[in-house]
């Protein structure tokens, strides 16, 4: 059986691990910021296919899942406007976007 | 095999293969338009699981907006050198190690577990995931409905515009 | 079980279909933004291939189509190559929403508006790779220009169709809305004259100034303005690869103009295009899927549906003739500054009225307020081009000043070593 929910909650952690290896193996901090946003759309496919396995439970729970997915894109469209703000910020004082270099809180 | 399997196979792949572009590719300009790529096959798999309101705002909110975001950012952060300007840091390996690890924990608690099992022996069958009923569900006055999370989650969004031009203008 | 073969055979004809509808629309859009900007600026335009230069733009595709694909040396391939298919596909996509009748309709998505916008907003990610991967610094330009300006362009675009979509829920029975085309357009057809346009001028107008610039028709064309930038992103581009991205913005005029025929004209709904009177008065049934009182309707409804785009699309030469080029701050400040003030206090002034006014002139009450709106809006427009530019500075000077001021360098550019600079070098600010 194919279309499982297993076979979409692998798919999830397949994407979710390599989003978190890009978020933690990569210099551009920019580049992180995408690592980040993969493991988010990681996040929101198993949401998306709980929601879709478990229709048949109680009230209005049945789309619990498609909300969360849409509160789950609002948070990651202002996490990205506000880190590439903070990341352009950065730039501009250290002209450098490599996260090994931006130590400045750091002693 | 049916028709909705192949597809879903073909769109595990492009998203798996993409992915893994993302994170590989030298280049970050390919690495962000590689991310369109996953961002799209996202929207695929929404689409198989019939959540087609969260599939097109995926489209509208992830490719249209975030992916432009990232882009315009690239450009204003320019490297000389764009060929190597995604460099690996000196935790490569750990890191791929660690996520390598996560992934058959994960991969296997999935196939160990007898609650999820069973749940996941039925198919993902059907299902109005239509607008309307979302709609009823994020903002319905009377029903069951997720309306205050929803409030804050504008005012998030509020608080991320107003940060964003804060943080990002020049300081005069 | 749906017969899989069916459903491909199905694909393939509807793929067909639409790839020769944009090919003709822009053949002919072509030949009669010609023609008929040539009457209006009193020229003969093309006269020699075919009764009244018909053939023109005929000649012109078969040239295109033959013409050799050049390209530069340190393009980036992949993303060179691939631009023009990824600004055009969104488009031929975006086709699939769209109900030209009853009876031509593709699919029944239940969210036409919200897959539009999010189509129209993948659009930019073609221009921004034609910008990138052509190594060029106009079309690097161009491409930002334009990229800039679609995004920025999209937001009031998706708000000025909010009052419509709020219009539906008051017209329909149960108080629930729709943002599909074929229940907006139903929502429009009782009587059949009350198209939404009487009801949110405003919004039509603001959607089709957006319009304007997602499909970057002037005046909003400054990413390909020929006089400054060459032709932006475009410059690299030659043969059928250019022809893609016109092809790509011909089709968008077309998606543009339908969709807001559906939206605020009603659709396919005019004088005779009533399916229960040709019922009634046609009975004539020769068998098969559909009567002849259907196709009599179908015929009438899709003749005033492309008679309504045609129409629009004819505004788009008009406005190409009559207006100058917007500078590239003006244009941001139009968006921001006017048009998404206007669409957010449309929605706000419409929402209100619909709750707070009284059943049998809440319609009437709605519609008059609007058309205040528009007065306003436009009083606001004049009041806007006529401001005096006495005592504003051009962007750069600004920009200068404040880079000397704030000893920061101009954004985006990283701060030079203060040691660098040639010692009696004049600071830039200086000399004004």
């Amino acid at each position: 059986m194919l279309l499982s929910l297993n076979s979409f909650l692998v798919l999830g952690a397949l994407l979710f691990c390599i989003g978190l290896f890009g978020a933690l193996s990569k210099r551009n901090a920019i580049s992180v910021l995408m690592g980040i946003e993969i493991m988010l759309n990681a996040v929101n496919i198993t949401l998306v296919a709980f929601s879709s396995a478990f229709q048949h439970s109680a009230h209005g729970a049945r789309l619990s899942g498609q909300v969360f997915a849409v509160f789950i894109i609002t948070v990651a469209a202002a996490e990205a406007a506000v880190a590439l703000a903070t990341i352009i910020a950065i730039y501009r004082r250290k002209s450098s976007v490599d996260v090994t270099e931006i130590n400045m809180m750091k002693w | 095999m049916d028709l909705a399997s192949i597809v879903f196979l073909v769109l595990a792949a492009i998203l798996v293969g993409s992915a893994l572009a993302v994170v590989t590719l030298r280049n970050i300009v390919h690495a962000a338009l590689f991310l369109v790529l996953v961002f799209g096959a996202a929207a695929g798999i929404y689409i198989l699981l019939n959540a087609e309101f969260i599939a097109i705002v995926q489209i509208l909110v992830y490719a249209g907006a975030v992916t432009i975001l990232i882009l315009f950012a690239i450009m204003l952060t320019q490297n000389p050198n764009s060929r190597g300007s995604n460099p690996m840091n000196r935790q490569a390996l750990i890191a791929a190690f660690i996520a390598a690890a996560l992934c058959a924990g994960i991969i296997f608690a999935l196939s160990q577990n007898n609650a999820i099992s069973a749940a996941a022996s039925q198919a993902v069958t059907q299902n109005a995931g239509t607008a309307v009923a979302i709609g009823n569900l994020l903002y319905s006055p009377t029903s069951y409905s997720y309306v205050l999370p929803f409030e804050i989650a504008t005012l998030v969004l509020l608080v991320a515009i107003v940060g964003a031009i804060v943080i990002g203008r020049e300081e005069d | 079980m749906v017969n899989i073969g069916f459903q491909i055979v199905h694909f393939v004809i509807t793929i067909l279909f639409f790839i020769f509808l944009v090919a003709t629309n822009a053949v002919i859009m072509v030949y009669l933004e010609r023609k008929v900007m040539a009457l209006m600026q009193d020229r003969v335009g093309p006269k020699h291939y075919g009764p009244f230069g018909s053939l023109q733009s005929t000649y012109d595709v078969l040239k295109l189509l033959l013409k050799e694909i050049v390209r530069s040396r340190e393009t980036d391939n992949a993303i060179f190559m691939l631009a023009p298919m990824i600004f055009f596909a969104p488009v031929l996509t975006a086709f699939v929403m769209l109900p030209f009748s009853p009876f031509m309709t593709t699919s029944a998505l239940g969210t036409g508006i919200l897959l539009y916008v999010a189509l129209s907003s993948l659009d930019v990610i073609g221009v921004f790779m034609a910008g990138w991967g052509s190594n060029s610094k106009y079309s690097l330009i161009g491409g930002l220009r334009s990229t800039a300006q679609m995004i920025s362009y999209e937001l009031p675009l998706l708000l000025s169709l909010v009052g419509v979509v709020m219009l539906t829920s008051f017209v329909s029975h149960n108080g629930i809305g729709s943002i599909s085309f074929t229940d907006i357009i139903n929502a429009q057809m009782h009587p059949w004259w009350l198209w939404f346009v009487l009801l949110q001028p405003l919004g039509l107008i603001i959607y089709y100034t957006c319009g304007l610039a997602e499909t970057n028709r002037a005046p909003f064309d400054l990413p390909e303005a020929e006089s400054e930038l060459v032709a932006g992103y475009l410059t690299e581009y030659s043969g059928m690869q250019w022809a893609m991205f016109f092809l790509g913005e011909y089709g968008n005029m077309l998606i543009v103009s339908s969709v807001a025929t559906a939206l605020f004209l009603g659709g396919w709904s005019g004088p005779g295009a009533d399916l229960a009177f040709w019922h009634a008065h046609v009975t004539a049934n020769p068998g098969g899927i559909f009567s002849v009182a259907d196709l009599i309707f179908n015929v009438i409804a899709v003749f005033w549906f492309l008679v309504k785009v045609y129409a629009l699309q004819g505004i788009f030469i008009w406005v190409r003739t009559t207006l100058p080029r917007l500078r590239a701050d003006q244009l941001m400040q139009y968006a921001w500054l006017i048009l998404i003030p206007m669409t957010l206090l449309n929605i706000l002034v419409t929402a209100v009225l619909l709750l707070a006014v009284p059943q049998p002139y809440t319609l009437w009450v709605t519609g008059g307020v609007n058309f205040l709106l528009l007065i306003g809006y436009i009083i606001l427009l004049t009041r806007a081009i006529g401001a005096s530019p006495k005592g504003t500075l051009p962007p750069w000077v600004e920009a200068r000043k404040r880079a000397a001021r704030t000893g920061l360098g101009a954004p985006g550019l990283p701060k030079p070593p203060a040691a660098s600079l040639p010692p009696g070098e004049p600071e830039p600010a200086a000399s004004r």
